[in-house]
This record gives structure tokens, C-alpha cells and sequence, in this order.
């Protein structure tokens, strides 16, 4: 009895399909061990993905919060500046301010969708795909025989 | 105890608790049924990640709005910057004028 190591689900979907000798309770148990990890790659898929809908919320969230808020400080600056509590100047550096808080949570808005579409594109795949991405961008997870699907054969090596 | 009299001393009558419970059941469908429609136009992955929907565009024109409101106030401000300039011009004109006439006032060590 030996085993076989595969780097991804579908070359070990393949190797079931036509090539694997052995008993029936090994290939029981290979299949068991291909849906586990493919339920494992699921569900980082699935927090993968909740947690940038999450983030995402938190920007769109803010920048509601800025418009509506940012509203009112201007309305305020300008009774205050038409009243004569504060100067022109005082006025400008308050507008400034709030111009500077607008342009960056604007580009955070642009960035998130960015971020998104980015996100959206790494989950809208197979488990298997999704896995060949991950150690594509970090091999180290992979590297020295790690995070590989290991089958039962009866074969001798 | 009588059921066919169509009241109930509980919660009113058979006919109104009826009413009520097939629109309990109507709205329930409906809201089975927007929610079916909102999912159907959303994208699926193929685990069954189903893609949220983001008010990005919303956000942009809420900020949009406030980035119009801002340039509008800027645009006000500039102005009042022209007022306060032209006010204090006028202010030094008066002082240099008075001082002009009464060098005395622009110079309080002085003895008259």
C-alpha cells in the first residue's frame, strides 16, 4: 500500500477517475479526503470574500456618513462666516479641511470598488482553481511537500 | 362554547383573524418573492458565493453633491476675502486721511 501526493483537488479528482487501483475502502476514503479539502477551500473562499463585502461596507458606510455630516459643517461655516463669528480665512481653512477629508474618502470609495471587482474575480472560481491561485501568488505555502492531497493507493511507492 | 357564531372574545373574530393571517401569508410571498428577484440578477460564483451588491455609485454622487456644496461655499468665501480686503482698504484710507488732517492722533507720545 502506498500513497500519492497531488499539488491541486482536480489532479486528484483525475488521478480517481482513471488511474487509482485499490479497494473500495480507499477509494471511500480518497473521495472523503478530496470533498473535505474541497469544503476547506470552500469556506476560506466564502471568508475570503465576507470579509472584503465587510470592509467594503465600512467605506461605502463612512462615506455617507462624510456627505451627510459634511453637509451640515459646510452650512455651518458659512452661517458662521455670514454672521461674522469667523473670518474669511478662518472660513477658507475649515472648507480646505473639509475638502481634504472628501478627496480621501472619495478615493477610498474609487479604491474599494477596485478592491471589489478584484475580490469578486479571486472567489468566481472552482476550489481548485482558487487553490492553483493561492500557491501561484504564495508558493511558500506550498513549498517542501506542504498543503498537498495526499491519497491512499495500492501501489508500492 | 359556540363556533359558529364567527366571533372569539380572544383576538376578535374568525374572519378577522383569518384576514389576518392570509395577509401575514401574502406578504410572507411577496417578501419570498423579492428576495427571489433581487438574488436572481446577482452573480453567483460556482462554491455559491453570491456577489453583494455596493452602493459605490450612491456614495459617489452623495460625495459629488458635498464636493459641489464645498467649491459653491469656496466661491463665497472668495468673495467675502474681497469684502474684508476692500473693507480694511477703506479703513486705511480713513486712518491715513485722519492722519493727514491730525498727525497729533497717529502719534500719542506727541505734545500738542
Amino acid at each position: 500500500m502506498g500513497t500519492r501526493t497531488f499539488a491541486n483537488l482536480d489532479e486528484a479528482e483525475q488521478f480517481m477517475e482513471s488511474e487509482f487501483i485499490g479497494t473500495e475502502r480507499q477509494k471511500h476514503f480518497n473521495l472523503d479526503v478530496i470533498e473535505q479539502e474541497r469544503k476547506r477551500i470552500s469556506k476560506i473562499m466564502t471568508d475570503h470574500h465576507a470579509q472584503t463585502e465587510t470592509r467594503i461596507g465600512r467605506v461605502t458606510d463612512f462615506a455617507f456618513r462624510i456627505a451627510d455630516e459634511g453637509e451640515g459643517r459646510v452650512d455651518e461655516v458659512m452661517d458662521d462666516l455670514r454672521d461674522g463669528r469667523i473670518s474669511a480665512r478662518e472660513a477658507a481653512k475649515q472648507l480646505a479641511a473639509a475638502k481634504r477629508d472628501l478627496n480621501r474618502i472619495a478615493k477610498e470609495v474609487t479604491d474599494s470598488q477596485t478592491a471589489e471587482e478584484r475580490a469578486w474575480s479571486e472567489v468566481n472560481r472552482t476550489p481548485s482553481e482558487y487553490r492553483r491561485d493561492v500557491a501561484r501568488r504564495f508558493p511558500a505555502l506550498f513549498s517542501g511537500g506542504r498543503n498537498q492531497i495526499t491519497l491512499s493507493t495500492s501501489d508500492d511507492d | 362554547m359556540s363556533y359558529g357564531s364567527g366571533s372569539s372574545s380572544v383576538n376578535g373574530t374568525v374572519s378577522e383573524r383569518s384576514a389576518a393571517l392570509r395577509e401575514q401569508a401574502a406578504a410572507e410571498r411577496q417578501y419570498a418573492e423579492n428576495r427571489r428577484q433581487e438574488m436572481a440578477g446577482r452573480d453567483k460564483s460556482p462554491t455559491g458565493i453570491v456577489r453583494g451588491r455596493y452602493q459605490f455609485d450612491e456614495a459617489k454622487g452623495r460625495l459629488g453633491g458635498l464636493n459641489r456644496k464645498i467649491d459653491s461655499a469656496i466661491d463665497e468665501v472668495a468673495e467675502a476675502f474681497k469684502r474684508e480686503a476692500a473693507l480694511a482698504e477703506a479703513d486705511k484710507a480713513t486712518r491715513a486721511d485722519d492722519a493727514r488732517r491730525a498727525p497729533v492722533l497717529e502719534n500719542r507720545k506727541a505734545v500738542s
